[in-house]
């Protein structure tokens, strides 16, 4: 019973380790066998190098750790301390909150890393609130100002985009590896508000296409190290998503208002309370859900299937309208009912269900991946970089 | 003895290696013997504060990252006796639940007494001509939209404006005057308001319910009067600004349905916030009515006229006013006249 290892998932450099490692005399069959799976794998990767493909390793799926439990202590007592401080804790709490998440996803054996530290945040907070007042008070004042701040709001929103994401993406590390994003502020200002704008004045009916653009600058500018993300994702499933999402809202709102007025009916006649704009309210809001989780699901589905990282990993994601339905439902009744304290719980379940619903084939140019900017920007240029290092989001 | 990942500065590139202690020193080492056994002082090592269950991660001198799954002998040596403090609080029994009795208290104590103490004090620093400016370009904004120029008599208007110059004169105000204006609204209806700058608009309907009497108008201006000598709406505006970031702090990014929500809370908040303007104004007008050897029934019965016009609102919604009921409000100013 020698050769009952199971080499098929294997790396090249692993099979070979293998090999130099077994004692061709005592196991001639399991020799034998590494022997024979080396030379195929070298063929195949020979083949795979002609078309400038890696091959694939293994598929995996992506295992989320983390627990309701645990994370609600780290939370209510992070909570409490960033009440107690007047918000200063926020950012260390936020720090703490992310390192949770990106450190119970896991993928292939290694987990995620958030690396900013509280301070950065801290400013960040300090400058969004700032901004964000000095925003507040010009415009609630002065009416007229509302016009003319609405036009510097436009230039600002995709430079807070561009920098949240990039961001965000930096403090994000796999393997020991950041992530980067690299979108210019021009290509973000077309596609946040020019084409939105456009989108206005064709009653909306450019907006698919233009929500297409936004994921597509957003992914195709992201990389993990020094290798990009490369979609080809297409307008028409945008407008698949977008057309049967608007008519399941409608189909939903018509039937849950029946339902509503007909199951509400008997309490009609309580004192000075309307109850039918309760129910035509309740139906609004899970005609929003299902249609929102349709759309999502969709467009998670065809994004995820269409991306890839050049000879280091492709993705797949197989999220369901009816469990994203269920599981939004299910959160936002709990969080309501509980005041707030289930949002920990809610929190965990989402991660846990958009981990189950995607998969990675993991690509053999994975070990060849290189950190990021190490080496290739300027000191000058890092330290301008880092000076906007702020995650500029008020939340 | 432990098994780890290390991940090499600047790569992807990982590979399993075991790592032990001895004394003040962790020693790594390569089953597969890629490298010599490592040594790093404890001091060197740079360790990421402990959190929940997540595997230790320690950053070595040389930039490459060691990745441990937690242990208590070991995370005890790397954080020593003081470190790892957060992470103490946050699985300690009782300071879990302090936070659990602790935040619905703290939270009341900010969002209703901590936020408007704030707002209140923030206004006191709006400068007269910020006021001033404001309330010029809202008159615009609302003629251009929802106001008309109002269709009473000029002699009327005169006559409204010299009543309340013995209103003006009784008062202690630091405005030298008091802008009375008249407008026509269908969409305000019987109404009357006030702008910061101490601007004040009567429309053209509201006149006409109080059939000119003067001293029921009297009691409504001096009801508006009040929200200007107490710098209501710049306490609102701050007030508003303040509760939006507290809530972004504290709550941090929530979705969907659960902001619409949170919407609700904050407009509950701001109009509890507004009602205790309004009973301020009218508590106001009642005590300077009675100042002026006048009745504080002035003021109920201009309300009562209100009254008749606009049906209160049943009791069940008055979290979602931005105004007290009229018929508490009749019998606050009753109650007052009788005394």
């Amino acid at each position: 019973m020698e050769s009952t290892i199971d080499y098929s998932n294997y790396s090249l450099d692993e099979l070979i380790q293998a090999r130099q490692s077994i004692d061709a005399e005592t196991y001639p069959a399991r020799a034998a066998e590494l022997d024979r799976l080396i030379s195929e794998t070298q063929a195949k990767a020979a083949e795979f190098t002609v078309n400038d493909e890696a091959i694939e390793l293994r598929q995996v799926g992506v295992n989320f750790h983390g627990n309701g439990k645990e994370y609600f202590s780290i939370w209510i007592v992070n909570l409490f301390l960033t009440l107690v401080t007047f918000g200063i804790y926020s950012a260390w709490a936020k720090v703490r909150t992310n390192r949770y998440f990106c450190g119970n996803t896991e993928i292939d054996g290694h987990r995620f890393a958030y690396l900013a530290e509280p301070i950065q945040i801290l400013k960040g907070r300090i400058i969004a609130a700032v901004v964000f007042a000095v925003f507040a008070v010009l415009q609630m004042i002065n009416p007229e100002v509302a016009l003319a701040l609405a036009f510097v709001f436009a230039a600002f929103t995709p430079l807070i985009v561009v920098l949240g994401l990039r961001f965000k993406m930096r403090m994000t590390a796999y393997r020991n590896v950041r992530f980067q994003f690299h979108g210019r502020y021009g290509q973000a200002f077309s596609a946040f508000v020019v084409w939105p704008f456009i989108s206005i004045f064709t009653l909306y009916l450019l907006m698919p296409w233009v929500l297409k653009k936004i994921d597509q600058y957003i992914v195709d500018n992201t990389s993990f190290g020094d290798k990009s993300f490369d979609t080809d994702i297409k307008a028409g499933e945008y407008y698949a998503a977008s057309i049967v999402a608007s008519l399941l809202f409608i189909l939903v709102f018509i039937i849950g208002s029946f339902l509503a007025a007909f199951l509400l009916a008997p309490f009609s006649g309580m004192e000075g309370f309307d109850v039918s704009v309760l129910g035509l309210f309740a139906a609004y809001l899970l005609g929003f859900a299902v249609s929102s989780s349709f759309y999502q699901a969709r467009i998670r589905n065809h994004m995820f299937g269409n991306t890839k990282i050049e000879n280091v990993a492709r993705f797949k994601s197989d999220a369901e309208t009816l469990g994203l339905v269920k599981l939004r439902v299910v959160n936002t009744l709990a969080i309501v009912f509980t005041l707030g304290l289930a949002i920990p719980w809610a929190k965990i379940r989402a991660a846990q269900f958009f981990a189950d619903a995607t998969q990675v084939t993991i690509l053999s140019g994975v070990n060849e991946v290189i950190g990021g900017d190490s080496g290739t920007v300027g000191a000058t240029a890092e330290e301008a970089a880092t000076l906007f290092d702020v995650d500029l989001a008020v939340g | 003895m432990w098994l780890a990942q290390i991940y090499y500065k600047g790569g992807a590139k990982a590979s399993a290696v075991q790592i032990t202690i001895e004394g003040d020193e962790l020693v790594i080492t390569s089953p597969s013997d890629e490298f010599e056994p490592r040594f790093f002082d404890k001091e060197a090592v740079n360790a990421k504060s402990k959190l929940g269950g997540l595997p230790r991660e320690i950053i070595l001198p040389t930039n490459d990252l060691i990745i441990v799954e937690s242990d208590a002998q070991f995370d005890n040596w790397l954080d020593g006796d003081l470190g790892g403090r957060l992470n103490k609080l946050e699985t300690n029994r009782r300071w879990f639940l302090g936070s659990v009795l602790g935040v619905p208290i703290l939270v009341y104590l900010v969002f209703g007494f901590g936020i408007p103490w704030f707002a209140v004090h923030l206004a006191d620093y709006v400068p007269q001509s910020v006021k001033v400016i404001s309330s010029e370009r809202t008159l615009s904004a609302l003629d251009y939209t929802v106001l008309d120029p109002s269709a009473l008599p000029e002699e009327t208007q005169q006559s409204i404006r010299q009543g309340f110059r013995e209103i003006m004169r009784s008062i202690d105000s630091e405005l030298e005057t008091y802008d009375v204006k008249f407008r026509q609204s269908e969409a305000f209806g019987p109404n009357a308001f006030a702008l910061p700058d101490g601007t004040i608009v009567f429309t053209d309907d509201l006149v006409e319910l109080l059939e000119q009497e003067q001293r029921l108008l009297d009691a409504i201006f001096l009801h508006e009067i009040a929200h200007v000598e107490e710098n209501h709406s710049m306490q609102m505006v701050a007030e508003s600004i303040v509760a939006t970031i507290a809530i972004s702090y504290f709550v941090g990014d929530v979705s969907g349905a659960v902001e619409a929500f949170m919407g609700v809370g904050t407009s509950v908040m701001q109009n509890r916030f507004s009602q205790t303007h309004e009973w301020e104004a009218d508590n106001y007008a009642i005590e300077q009515l009675r100042e002026m050897g006048r009745s504080p029934q002035d003021f109920a019965d201009a309300m009562k006229a209100f009254a008749e016009f606009v049906p209160p609102s049943p009791e069940v919604l008055s979290w979602f006013e931005t105004h007290p009921g009229t018929n508490d409000r009749i019998e606050n100013a009753e109650n007052a006249a009788e005394q």
